[in-house]
């Protein structure tokens, strides 16, 4: 805990540097008429203050809180698989269609987060995706988009 | 030997059909335009007088096209999303774009803009609505004259709020300083309405909006009209002198709401498609439509459209040179 | 006698068989759009207002109004059940409300703030008949001072939003307030922090950020505990508020009501601040502060509350002055243009039976919602027995076409996966959500009102201080910055 605190510390103030970077790059203004980098500068700075603070703090305290246990290495391919498949969702929505992206969504989120047969997965990724087109397109109205299957 | 030669023969043939096939599909598209929906992007969030004029006409099209049309909703950037959506569409006729005057005043103002009037071919002037300069019930300003007197004598002092930096109030707060000699203290407020609630709560001066904004205000007394942008007096309101009696023809605005496709559209198509939008217009329950949506039809085909915007587009540049306001 | 007169007239528009109907489905597809992650009550309103066309002017407004509430009474659902805010002005609900439903209080929580809904949304109702006409006037006398003023006071509230570290808190404040700055700088117009990326011009949308930190954020941590252990607890405590429940929440409720309503009237988004407000508030009058953030009912039931009395209070503007002061006040606004009639000073006088029937319609369909929701309780509560395997995948599928459908935008698909990653990561570390949210929702009205003030005042700082909603604003936070500070040294 007290050293992914201090890595966090680290990693704001550092963060804090950079967007007092882009920030001084936009007109500041004054303070009788502050313009467009005002607030982001006094932002940034406000970061970096409260970022060094709790740098001291941490150094501080004893380390008396412990996380309960550390993120095994399935869990991590567990989450990355997931979050892959929903970046992929947003890349071929469009031009495959809502459809088809929906169907093949699931039947890898499924299988992401837990290994099972695949004719069940694709019962299941069959079913959600036709309800999911009645309930948003003509139901409610949505505009989705067709994609290649026109539809 | 033979089979060895028949086979890049008949690859190269395959080339040469595709090849003919890419020239011709323009032209097969345009004798069998439409064969699907067509979209008209809105740049706006849904109930905006864009929204309203195209959905008012989008079954009347859609009768008139034989597909159905429909209007889809890209707001965002003050418009810059949805134009250049509409810009990066395919030039097929099936993508085409309605929008007021920020299609112009965009590119003036932001110098990083990714299109320009260039980008599209106009279909329509559609309709438009009249500007009022309007303040408040409480100010002591009765007429225009007595305004810019005042204004004259405390240069700076008094402000104009807008819909933001960039809009249409704030590019006619501007030309009015031009135009009038007067300087004001320019007041962005995010949106129209927003720039009304600043007015009737005295928290601005004065402000140069659309009588969709102002109507039921200018009706109810709470703000009054110092002058309506016309060549003649409203016919609702025939107490407010226009710009032109005042003495500033060029103050003569209306925020126009027109209808564009991609610049590379097809010829054909864009005739096809002009055409059923007047043919739209003409319809009378169209008609009664946009006159209860507080705006007056104007009907102007691709030629009158492109010689009006090119007067549009030369004033404006003007403004944004003179008043300093591209980045 | 006029007033009631004026009633009657209004439950006769809104008792006509076919108004009747309109205002249940409104309610319904509110109920169901609410529920949905995402599709907020502005994207459903925009969706079906092209359906409204036909339609006489009354039912039109009727159904779209059902659709409106009935999305802030459905939106606590999933926050409640998954942590995932249907819309964000239940971002504060979930602080609690998905706490309760963990120890396997779901029934409880769903109940109260279906009743503090119903509560508020009536006392809502009321104050709209009694005081719209007077109250359009006060909200004019907001100006950009008094939104500066309004927003440094709302800032404080971040220290009751926080479990705990201050300094944590603070930092995710000022990290919220940077999101904020994203986009086009609204007065002068020119690109911040964008880097060509068309979507961001508009600046990172709430609800993709808020789904994000909220809802995607949640399910991954929950993907790295699966099947280890049960994430909800499985027996189920009742199906709805007992007793105690009830005593505790009725205060929370009464309070959250008047807070809800006047904060509405403001232009803004009036409801998410509400609910922020009513919770700080809840956290301050507490006897035990410390424990909310574990699962206290008076951290659903006022929030809840507040967030529905905004509802009727947002009306207001638009009603007595024609001013659309939100995103959905202008839908309405232009649901009413398109059949001919424009809100303004006049429209009550000129609109008798619309502007009642509308009321009425509002007290008909807060009842019918709580009819609707009641029974819909039990199948909530029995849907977190499904198994997680199916369960997790529909949450993000749900929040993919949820976030899609606002803009038909695949950018905030992106920008939520991106939040909700770091939402994971800040959750690793002990970073809190709700404090970037609301400074997040604070920031840019804060940076514009700040701005646009001193070019009305011509650089005069004075502003903030000499008018007199100002300076009562400006009193009001010193108080709540300093009062820590005494009941601290009391303690002592």
């Amino acid at each position: 805990m007290r050293r992914s605190t201090i890595a966090t510390g680290l990693v704001l103030a550092g963060l804090a540097g950079l967007i007092f970077f882009e920030a001084s790059r936009l007109t500041f203004g004054s303070i009788r008429v502050p313009r467009t980098g005002f607030f982001p500068s006094i932002l940034a700075i406000l970061l970096l203050f409260f970022s060094i603070a709790l740098l001291v703090q941490t150094r501080r305290q004893p380390d008396s809180e412990s996380r309960e246990e550390p993120i095994k290495s399935d869990a991590w391919i567990r989450i990355s698989a997931t979050l892959a498949t929903m970046l992929g969702f947003a890349l071929v929505l469009e031009t495959l269609g809502f459809l088809l992206s929906t169907f093949i969504v699931m039947l890898l989120l499924l299988r992401a987060i837990e290994p099972q047969k695949w004719s069940r997965v694709i019962a299941l990724a069959l079913v959600i995706a036709l309800v999911s087109y009645f309930l948003f397109a003509w139901l409610l109205n949505v505009p989705l988009p067709a994609g290649i299957l026109e539809i | 030997m033979k089979n060895l030669r028949a086979v890049p023969r008949t690859r190269h043939g395959r080339y040469v059909f595709l090849v003919l096939i890419l020239l011709c599909a323009p032209a097969l598209n345009a004798a069998e335009y439409p064969t699907k929906t067509v979209q008209i992007i809105n740049p706006f969030p849904p109930g905006a007088v864009t929204d309203i004029v195209a959905r008012i006409l989008a079954p009347k099209m859609s009768a008139a096209l034989g597909q159905p049309v429909v209007v889809v909703n890209k707001p965002g950037g003050g418009g810059a999303v949805g134009i250049q959506v509409a810009k990066e569409a395919a030039p097929d006729g099936y993508t085409i774009l309605v929008t007021p005057p920020p299609i112009l005043l965009i590119p003036l103002v932001n110098k990083n803009s990714r299109f320009t009037t260039k980008d599209f071919t106009p279909l329509a002037l559609a309709t438009s609505s009249p500007n009022t300069t309007v303040v408040r019930k409480e100010s002591p300003w009765k007429t225009l004259e007595e305004f810019i007197a005042e204004a004259k004598k405390t240069p700076g002092q008094l402000t104009y709020g807008s819909a933001g930096p960039g809009t249409t109030p704030h590019f006619i707060g501007e030309l009015v300083k031009m135009k009038t000699g007067i300087d004001l203290t320019h007041v962005p407020l995010g949106s129209e309405s927003a720039a009304a609630t600043a007015l009737l709560g005295g928290h601005v001066n004065i402000s140069f909006l659309t009588l969709g904004t102002t109507r039921s205000h200018i009706e109810a007394g709470t703000l009054r009209a110092l002058a309506v942008a016309s060549n003649r007096r409203l016919k609702d309101f025939p107490n407010v002198p226009t710009t032109v009696e005042k003495g500033f023809p060029e103050l003569n605005l209306k925020i126009w709401v027109g209808f564009f496709a991609p610049a590379k559209t097809p010829a054909p198509i864009v005739k096809r498609l002009a055409a059923v939008i007047s043919e739209s217009l003409k319809d009378s329950e169209v008609a009664a439509s946009i006159a209860k949506s507080q705006a007056l039809i104007e009907n102007f085909g691709p030629q009158e459209a492109a010689k009006f915007l090119a007067e549009e587009e030369r004033k404006w540049s003007e403004v944004a040179r003179v008043a300093n306001i591209a980045h | 006698m006029d007033l009631l007169a004026n009633v009657a007239l209004g439950f006769s528009v809104a008792l006509t068989p076919a108004n009747l109907m309109f205002c249940f489905l409104g309610s319904v597809v509110g109920t169901l759009v609410g529920v949905l992650p995402g599709l907020g009550p502005v994207g459903a309103v925009a969706f079906l207002l092209s359906l409204t066309f036909k339609m006489e002017p009354a039912s039109a407004v009727i159904m779209l109004a059902g659709i409106y509430y009935g999305a802030m009474y459905g939106g606590s659902t999933t926050s409640i059940l998954v942590n995932i805010p249907g819309e964000t002005a239940s971002v504060v609900t979930s602080l609690d409300g998905y706490r309760m439903a963990r120890q396997g209080r779901a029934g409880a929580a769903l109940g109260i703030s279906a009743f503090g809904s119903f509560i508020a949304g009536t006392l809502g109702v009321i104050g709209l008949m009694c005081l719209a006409p007077l109250l359009g006037r006060a909200a004019l006398s907001f100006g950009p001072p008094e939104y500066f003023a309004l927003t440094v006071t709302g800032l404080t509230l971040v220290s009751y939003l926080s479990r705990g570290s201050m300094t944590k808190a603070l930092i995710m404040t000022t990290l919220g307030l940077l999101a904020g700055t994203v986009g086009m700088d609204p007065i002068s117009g020119e690109e911040r922090f964008a880097y060509g990326i068309l979507t961001l011009r508009d600046g990172l949308g709430l609800v993709p950020v808020a789904m994000g930190l909220f809802g995607i954020a949640e399910v991954l941590e929950n993907l790295t505990t699966v099947g280890q252990h049960a994430i909800y607890e499985t027996k189920i405590k009742g199906l709805l508020p007992n007793l105690k429940d009830w005593k505790n929440s009725l205060w929370p409720i009464a309070r959250g009501s008047c807070l809800g309503f006047f904060l509405g009237i403001l232009p803004g988004p009036g409801p998410v601040i509400a609910s922020f407000v009513s919770y700080a508030v809840e956290k301050r009058v507490s006897r035990y502060p410390e424990k909310f953030g574990t699962g206290v009912i008076e951290g659903v039931a006022g929030p809840e509350a507040a967030n529905n009395a905004a509802t009727a209070g947002s009306f207001i503007p638009l009603l007595s002055l024609g001013i659309p002061t939100s995103a959905i006040m202008a839908l309405f606004m232009g649901a009413l243009m398109i059949h001919g009639i424009q809100p303004g000073p006049l429209f009550i006088v000129k609109y008798p039976e619309l502007f009642w029937g509308f009321i009425a319609s509002m007290y008909v369909g807060n009842a019918m919602l709580l009819v609707l929701n009641l029974p819909l309780i039990g199948i909530w509560v029995r849907l977190l027995k499904t198994p997680y395997i199916i369960l997790f995948p529909l949450i993000l599928l749900f929040c993919l076409i949820g976030v899609y459908s606002l803009n038909a935008n695949v950018t905030e698909i992106i920008i939520m996966l991106i939040f909700g990653v770091l939402g994971f990561l800040f959750r690793q570390v002990g970073f809190e959500g709700a404090p970037f949210i609301l400074a997040m929702v604070l920031g840019p009205i804060m940076e514009t009102s700040l701005r646009q003030s001193l070019l009305i005042s011509r650089g005069n700082f004075s502003i903030f201080f000499t008018r007199p909603i100002c300076a009562v604003l400006m009193v009001l936070t010193a108080a709540f910055l300093v009062s820590p500070l005494v009941t601290a040294k009391r303690k002592r």
